[in-house]
């Protein structure tokens, strides 16, 4: 089973020692049969698109060599290396790149599937879905869409008449539609009326089609330089009980991040500043490491949360009269 | 600084990082030879290690070096 996964892990493990032993490490104590599955689906995916196994496992390994390279500068200057590079010149970089954006794409998606952090992230995610969003709901909007494997499992698992979603990068939004369209072809989101579109998150063209009543934003604050505004322009785009899902590391250097969350408190801290409540939460430190080691060693942590918009908010209608005269912020691009 | 001296302090920082007072390590070891030697480690200990003697390595350096023997080679090299 899964002979093309196998395929993809062995080429990745034989280009690069810790991988070996991380890879062994996932196949024998973390990885269960879904994502077997949805990683067999990416596989094929991308194969579909014309990009073979090999070069799947050299855009996964590219990212992985720029990640490490982030996290030394991490560790030598306690910031991240565009923390104070111009918003804009990282878009440029990074999300305007598009033969860039094509193997960074590829790598994440792979890594997102055998990174035990967002594979926590993500059955929570599956849970959290099962568990509040079963009923009947309008509309569905996502703040950077990605490749789309997060959409999909919304789609699939959601019950919604509308699915929307948004990213800053066309070559990004492209690519998700493809893999809509190609799951569509194999009848897993039959009948489900869904959209992705590019744009920024702060255009009221995005609001045409009624106020989210299940909103996610997977990955994006740690991309743009100013979290709060996007943090008040959810509450613009969500209906008075909609389930709001986040999540956003700390302590992780990697390409196109820009804002750093030194503690995970910091992240709880903003979404009670800005008038959100938290209904749950989850911490997924990097590599499984306890979350106590995490913290001490500055590790990567990805913090999860679900939460509702608190009603008659006086702090947080404050917050919002503040920031109509900050900057115009975009959505990232690259996270998922 | 002599080989030997190189060694005794990579001890003290392998064993900091690794929270391990057992660990000492030689020419041949290597992220095998450590259970909790990933490549997030690798950059911790990485840092560490330039932190200690005052030097920094390559990136190439940094994915390149096979074992602790090469590292103490390259730490040689650049303090003399």
């Amino acid at each position: 089973m899964y002979q093309d996964v196998e395929c993809l892990l062995r080429l990745i493990a034989e280009g690069n020692p810790f991988q070996a032993r991380h890879i062994e490490k996932m196949k024998c104590e973390v990885l269960e049969s879904r994502e077997f599955e949805i990683l067999e689906f990416l596989v094929h995916f991308f194969i579909d698109q014309g990009i073979s196994i090999d070069d799947q496992a050299k855009s996964y390994l590219d990212l992985h060599q720029e990640t490490m390279k982030e996290q030394l500068y991490f560790r030598r200057n306690h910031r991240y290396i565009d923390c104070e590079s111009a918003y804009e010149d990282v878009c440029q970089a990074l999300y305007a790149n598009g033969k860039y954006m094509s193997s960074y794409h590829v790598g994440l998606a792979i890594a997102e599937s055998i990174w035990i952090e967002h594979i926590k992230v993500m059955r929570w995610y599956e849970r959290e879905l099962k568990a509040y969003c079963t009923e009947k709901v309008n509309s569905y909007f996502e703040v950077g869409c990605g490749i789309g494997i997060n959409l999909l499992r919304t789609i699939e698992m959601a019950n919604a008449e509308q699915y929307r979603s948004i990213d800053l990068s066309d070559q990004t939004v492209e690519l998700c539609g493809n893999l809509l369209a190609y799951a569509r072809e194999r009848g897993q989101i039959q009948g489900k009326n869904y959209s992705v579109m590019c744009g920024d998150f702060f255009d009221d063209q995005f609001l045409t089609g009624g106020k989210a009543d299940i909103f996610t934003m997977f990955e994006v604050l740690e991309h743009v330089p100013n979290p709060d505004a996007m943090l008040e322009r959810i509450k613009e785009v969500t209906t008075d009980d909609a389930q709001i899902f986040l999540s956003t590391p700390v302590n992780a250097p990697m390409p196109g991040h820009i804002y750093l969350f030194r503690r995970p408190q910091e992240v709880s801290d903003m979404m009670e500043r800005h008038g959100f409540v938290i209904e749950d939460m989850i911490f997924a430190p990097a590599n499984g490491l306890p979350l106590e080691t995490a913290e001490r060693r500055e590790y990567p942590i990805r913090v999860a949360l679900r939460m509702k918009k608190k009603r008659g908010s006086f702090e947080s209608e404050t917050l919002s009269s503040e920031l109509a005269h900050s900057t115009t912020l975009t959505s990232g691009g690259g996270g998922h | 600084m002599t080989k030997q001296e190189v060694f005794e302090k990579l001890d003290r920082i392998f064993q900091d990082e690794f929270d391990d007072e057992s660990i000492h390590v030689t020419e041949d070891t290597t992220a095998n030879d450590i259970e909790d030697w990933d490549s997030l480690a690798h950059i911790s200990l990485i840092a560490a290690v330039e932190d200690g003697f005052g030097m920094k390595f390559t990136m190439g350096e940094v994915t390149g070096m096979k074992n602790v023997g090469e590292m103490a080679e390259i730490i040689l090299s650049r303090i003399g």
